[in-house]
């Protein structure tokens, strides 16, 4: 076999595997927790911090998930949320300013530190930065996402989201 | 939409969204069809992700392959200099952007980068990686994809220029 071809099918099938045997546990397990009241609670210490940025609580999740795992598990965190509760665009576009430009901080920053690099700088100044990008996104375009915008979003389906349950 | 399990979840649901606390929590749902939702829930995300991983990954494994590459690190060597770093970064640099952080750190481990070095590629790369894949995520999310690529790489470029000499001026 080529080495292309070796690439393609092993690389592949091996990327496909390990991203279903963390993905799918991932996801069900917040779902889980969604509907025995846990998430709720979870999401509740943090929601004042996310308010800052213009975020409801039920982004708690694909948040915390798209920062610590990385841009792969946020996203379909994501759009499982669109889907099952109707995460509103403005959400999906704030969102993605945390999960675009600071995804996977943690592991990111050791795997450079681990060649020498200088991890408080690295992980500072990106913190910094994605602090930064978020509030000029959220005064730009999210400035009404503020406690009343989420409370009333966080009731219904939100217009332009995924089909709110019957 | 409609599952049969859909009835049975509702009220929980219904509970999570409501703000203010009710009097008493309705009854937690039964095990079996909670777990089943569940798992529903996570192969759906599953396969709605591999719509977009499936077709990326090809596209990342051909330019792999390709002359692509080393074309593009011949060309992107003389710009290094802007942040800092030697022609050589080139290579991790290219890497990083289109294959991904740790075929970057891989072929940063044999280039003996001084340390501040290797922190400007970290902040730069840390920023902007991954870029075809990820641009793909972005769409998928229904994020505005292509203009968060571009501002992903116009801050790491900003961010090498800005700090990418005083690393390299052997500060940390």
């Amino acid at each position: 076999m080529s080495p292309l071809a070796q690439d393609l099918v092993g690389g592949g099938l091996g990327m496909l595997l390990r991203i279903f045997v963390i993905l799918v546990p991932i996801v069900a397990a917040l779902d889980l927790m969604k509907s025995y009241g846990v998430l709720a609670r979870l999401r509740r210490p943090i929601a004042p911090v996310l308010r800052c940025f213009g975020l409801e609580p039920a982004s708690a999740d694909p948040f915390v998930a798209g920062i610590v795992f990385g841009l792969v598990y946020g996203a379909a965190v994501i759009i499982a949320r669109v889907r099952e509760e109707g995460l509103a665009r403005r959400q999906v576009e704030l969102l993605a300013v945390f999960i675009c430009m600071g995804h996977a901080l943690p592991e990111d920053t050791l795997l450079f530190v681990a060649v020498g690099a200088n991890g408080w700088i690295v992980a500072g100044v990106r913190l910094l930065l994605v602090l930064v990008v978020a509030l000029v996104v959220r005064a730009w375009r999210g400035g009404r996402a503020g406690p009343a915008a989420a409370g009333r979003v966080a009731t219904g389906g939100a217009p332009g989201a995924a089909p709110a349950s019957p | 939409m409609t599952h049969p399990l859909r009835p049975r979840l509702e009220p929980v649901q219904s509970h999570f969204r409501a703000e203010e606390p009710a009097g008493p929590p309705p009854a937690p749902p039964p095990l079996r069809p909670a777990l089943a939702h569940a798992l529903r829930v996570g192969l759906t995300a599953y396969r709605e992700l591999l719509v977009i991983l499936v077709p990326t990954y090809v596209a990342v494994t051909l330019l792999k392959h390709s002359p692509a590459l080393p074309w593009l690190t011949a060309h992107l060597s003389p710009f290094m200099g802007h942040f800092g770093l030697p022609g050589a970064a080139a290579l991790p640099m290219v890497l990083g952007l289109l294959l991904g952080l740790y075929a970057a750190v891989a072929a940063l481990a044999g280039l003996g980068l001084a340390p501040g070095e290797v922190t400007t590629l970290a902040l730069m790369l840390g920023l902007c990686h991954n870029l075809i894949v990820e641009t793909g995520l972005l769409m998928r999310m229904r994020a505005h994809a292509l203009a968060w690529t571009l501002v992903r790489v116009g801050t790491a470029a900003a961010l090498g220029a800005l700090l990418g000499p005083w690393l390299a001026g052997g500060k940390p």
